[in-house]
């Protein structure tokens, strides 16, 4: 009889901290074929229409590229707070918050022209940071779990912009829940001339690039190591708990606002309804994908962005319904927690012989 | 307590002890009474204040309290001192600062890792202690508190621990020793203190006492009177 | 406010929430904080309206949502029980799975027609006699029937939880498992049982909303209000009655906030009353969360092996 066992590992080999997320993202797209079988469709035509919508030509390319950099922002954001074991599921209106600080400062007429992306991108930070910060506030002084904390936020914060857009927001021209423009100066300026490639998605790249340095060569990384790993063990070493804490909060909603600012200077120019169709949840997944590691974020991204953009081109094709990306994104984050197990145990094959 | 002495702290467990560990070490504060070192008592105590005015504690819970076993040995060894000079300037780390520690601090204790960036965890409850007094030890504190510091090390193990305590005593410093161990104590210290339901009941020279009296004390009975 | 018709709103309104609470509430006494709630009610909602629409019987889209929740509450045991897999992201997972698969589901099965798809929703049902007292009849008594469910599951629950072996059991595994072992119960079968459970109550409480209170499947069906549930259970100190109390609180606030944007009284943007609820839930877990005690085995994965 073959039995299979899971035996504790003595270290995690190197090599799987690369083969368990592409190993998690091959089950996904097996398992989410069955999917598109029930929808009638072919599976490599319509896998072939979403990757070809994604990345089949220089527009396509840039696109997804672009779409990546809110994605960055907010997988950085899980992927710091995470590691403290805050569990930030508000990066969604983290965003919005720094979006909306972008779309505020922005628009301001007495500001010089040089001053107003730096602004935003201060302001957006700030905001994200300060929407953080209370259900960290509230974790630390009252024992208010930060799941439902960080979510509650989201609803509150949606609906506060919501309000804005329907009352002193609102286009007075079309009646559209949209708000004005942002001062031409406060535009991102563009990475490709003629293209959408705008700043941010050099401010992510270079953001991952600080978060892991931030993560892996600062004490304030060691400490959020520490505090994430055993509280306790990090309490008598003296480190100050709820200090780090609310200093991680800081970073995740910031880099979370970030993501908004982006959207706003970079892409749409105002704010409205639809600005964030859930980047703030998207992040949950990157960032698991990426095994909370900074630079593993930047890929991560890349692919939920490849399969956003490429879903409609493939909805158009194929038939099948765009929100298969949504199924993607939820079967991925299943399968790669599932996949970590592997980094602790090892499956061992124990041939048994009875009597 | 004096420098140049060794004092244990007997008793049956959950008596006071890890609290009164804990309160020496920073971590809980205390109802009544306060800690004072070299006379001065300490007004807001906590880990790091009691660091620097050279406390060193090991907790008794070595992978719960102590070291964190999923971060590299190196980490761990750092922890309590990762603000120190020596590991980190301007909050950014010296990491190969930190690794050359880990690796001198295995060497000189013999403890069996594979390196410095091991996984804390893959060590065995020997090793672990070794770390932990490693990790105190190699900043010369005035006063080590160390609890259960022999628990379920093998004799060698046993043996290296208590000559880091006798070395420390004769340069001139301070440990205190909690143990359940009444042997363990009698080999080592001077003074034992006897605690029982959260009170010091007495504090008596090991040379004018015996397991026996100890004992009594330990469960509860009078202080004076009944010498072996 | 304290009209007849205010409190059947709240009822009405309340009553998805407790049942949904209920079902969490289960999770989580043996150890297991079920996120994948907002999903699963998703599920609940999409399975129970689709079946209804195409059976013409209201009763199996109840019946379709409760399997439906069944087999996701499985999921979340499959990952938390079997693997011990973090509770936190399996939860997360199974809430961005079920939430893709009702969207996907839908559409699949529904397309996008000019005019959304509908079924006749529940009537209410006016218990004879009982409706019939004065103030308190009318509002307790004509309910949907899957509110005289919701009520009759509270004592139902305190019952099993309190009183029965099993609910017995399923607390000693929530506070201590390996305890519960050394009395020869089964921790993961009783896991399982519970999640199980939680599911088909995460899924019954979605279909009222599809079928009851509203009478099609929107995408924006739950909003949040699985969310709450997590809060609600705190609030209701894991305990039937006081999470039922919870529940009908949060209804009351949500019905306040319909009633206020209505009449008018406070001129502030509707979008405000909207946000009532979840501020108000903040609140109330700042103020009680301190106090709280959970089961204390939850979030703990059990693994044999370990000490």
């Amino acid at each position: 009889m073959i039995r299979l066992q899971l035996e504790p590992r003595a270290h995690t080999p190197a090599w799987l901290n690369l083969a368990l997320p592409l190993a998690a993202l091959l089950a996904t797209l097996v398992l989410c074929s069955g999917l598109v079988m029930l929808a009638g469709a072919d599976v490599f035509e319509a896998y072939g229409a979403l990757f070809q919508g994604a990345l089949g030509s220089r527009f396509n390319l840039i696109e997804t590229i672009v779409k990546a950099s809110p994605l960055v922002f907010t997988g950085l954001a899980v992927a710091v707070a995470f590691r403290a074991k805050f569990w930030n599921i508000g990066a969604e209106g983290q965003l919005l918050a720094g979006a909306m600080a972008a779309a505020f400062i922005g628009a301001r007429e007495f500001l010089p022209a040089w001053s107003l992306v730096p602004a935003m991108i201060l302001g957006g930070a700030l905001a994200g940071a300060a929407a953080a910060t209370v259900p960290a506030v509230l974790k630390v002084r009252y024992r208010v779990d930060d799941v439902v904390a960080t979510l509650m936020l989201n609803f509150v914060i949606f609906y506060a912009m919501m309000a804005l857009l329907d009352g002193p927001w609102k286009d007075p021209l079309s009646g559209y829940p949209d708000s004005p423009d942002i001062r031409m100066d406060a535009e991102y300026p563009m990475l490709l001339q003629a293209t959408r490639m705008h700043l941010g998605v050099l401010l992510a790249a270079v953001g991952a690039v600080l978060s892991w340095l931030l993560m892996t060569r600062t004490t304030l990384g060691f400490a959020i190591r520490a505090v994430g790993e055993n509280p306790r063990a990090a309490a008598h070493g003296g480190i100050a708990i709820g200090r780090v804490v609310l200093l991680t909060a800081c970073v995740s909603g910031g880099l979370a606002g970030l993501a908004g600012v982006g959207e706003v200077a970079g892409l749409h120019f105002q704010v409205m309804a639809g600005l964030s169709p859930g980047y703030g949840y998207t992040g949950i997944v990157i960032a698991m994908l990426a095994r909370l590691n900074p630079l593993g974020v930047v890929p991560a991204a890349l692919f939920f962005a490849a399969i956003a953009t490429g879903a409609e081109n493939m909805s158009r094709q194929t038939g099948v319904p765009v929100f298969l990306a949504d199924v993607i994104q939820g079967t991925s984050l299943i399968c790669m927690v599932a996949a970590l197990l592997f980094t602790s145990y090892r499956l061992r094959i124990r041939r048994h012989v009875p009597g | 307590m004096h420098g140049g002495e060794i004092l244990g702290i007997a008793g049956v467990s959950g008596n006071g002890q890890r609290e009164l560990a804990e309160v020496i070490a920073g971590i809980a504060t205390p109802g009544a009474g306060h800690v004072a070192v070299d006379g001065q008592v300490v007004k807001r105590p906590s880990p790091r204040v009691l660091q620097r005015l050279g406390v060193a504690s090991i907790p008794e819970d070595r992978i719960g309290a102590g070291l964190i076993t999923a971060l590299p040995l190196s980490d761990s060894m750092v922890l309590p001192r990762i603000g120190d000079r020596r590991f980190s300037r301007f909050g950014i780390l010296n990491r190969r600062a930190i690794r050359d520690f880990a690796s001198e601090q295995i060497a000189a204790f013999d403890i069996k890792a594979a390196g410095p960036e091991v996984r804390t965890g893959t060590l065995s409850g020997g090793n672990l202690q070794k770390a932990l007094l490693a990790r105190e030890l190699a900043f010369d504190p005035l006063v080590l508190v160390v609890a259960q510091p022999t628990r379920g090390l093998d004799v060698a193990a046993r043996e290296f621990v208590h000559r880091q305590f006798l070395d420390m005593r004769t340069r001139g410093r301070g440990v205190v020793v909690i143990s359940e161990d009444l042997e363990e104590l009698f080999e080592i210290s001077d003074r034992i203190a006897v605690v029982y339901e959260g009170r010091v009941l007495a504090v008596l020279d090991t040379a004018e006492t015996s397991v026996a009296q100890v004992g009594l004390l330990m469960a509860g009975g009078a202080a004076g009177g009944m010498a072996a | 406010m304290l009209q007849a018709g205010f409190l059947a709103a709240l009822i009405r309104v309340g009553a998805p929430l407790l049942i949904a609470t209920l079902g969490e509430m289960f999770a989580e006494r043996a150890g297991v904080l079920n996120l994948g709630i907002e999903g699963i009610m998703l599920i609940g909602a999409m399975t129970g309206f689709s079946a209804a629409y195409f059976t013409g019987e209201l009763w199996l889209g109840i019946l379709a949502a409760a399997l439906a929740g069944m087999v996701f509450g499985a999921l979340m045991g499959l990952l938390t029980v079997s693997l011990g897999l973090s509770q936190h992201v399996s939860g997360l997972g199974v809430t961005l799975l079920g939430t893709g698969l009702a969207f996907f589901c839908y559409r699949l099965v529904f397309g996008q027609p000019s005019q959304p798809p509908s079924v006749a929703p529940f009537e209410t049902v006016a218990l004879p006699l009982l409706s019939e007292i004065p103030y308190f009849g009318p509002a307790l008594f004509d309910q949907f029937a899957l509110v005289y469910l919701g009520f009759l599951l509270v004592p139902l629950s305190a019952f099993v939880l309190y009183r029965s072996n099993w609910g017995l059991a399923l607390r000693t595994v929530g506070e201590n498992p390996h305890a519960a072992v050394s009395a020869g119960v089964n921790v993961t079968a009783t896991r399982y049982q519970a999640l199980i459970i939680s599911g088909a109550l995460m899924g019954v409480a979605g279909a009222y909303l599809s079928l009851a209170q509203f009478n099609a499947f929107t995408f924006g069906v739950i909003s949040g209000r699985g969310w709450v549930c997590i809060a609600l259970v705190v609030l209701g100190q894991w305990d039937p009655w006081r999470c039922a109390a919870a529940a009908l609180l949060f209804g009351t606030v949500d019905a306040l906030q319909l009633r206020l944007q209505s009449s008018g009284a406070i001129d502030l943007p509707y979008q405000f009353f909207l946000m009532l609820p979840f501020v108000v839930t903040i609140v109330a877990m700042a103020l009680f969360s301190r106090r709280a005690r959970a089961p204390a085995a939850l979030l703990v994965p059990f693994r044999r092996e370990e000490r």
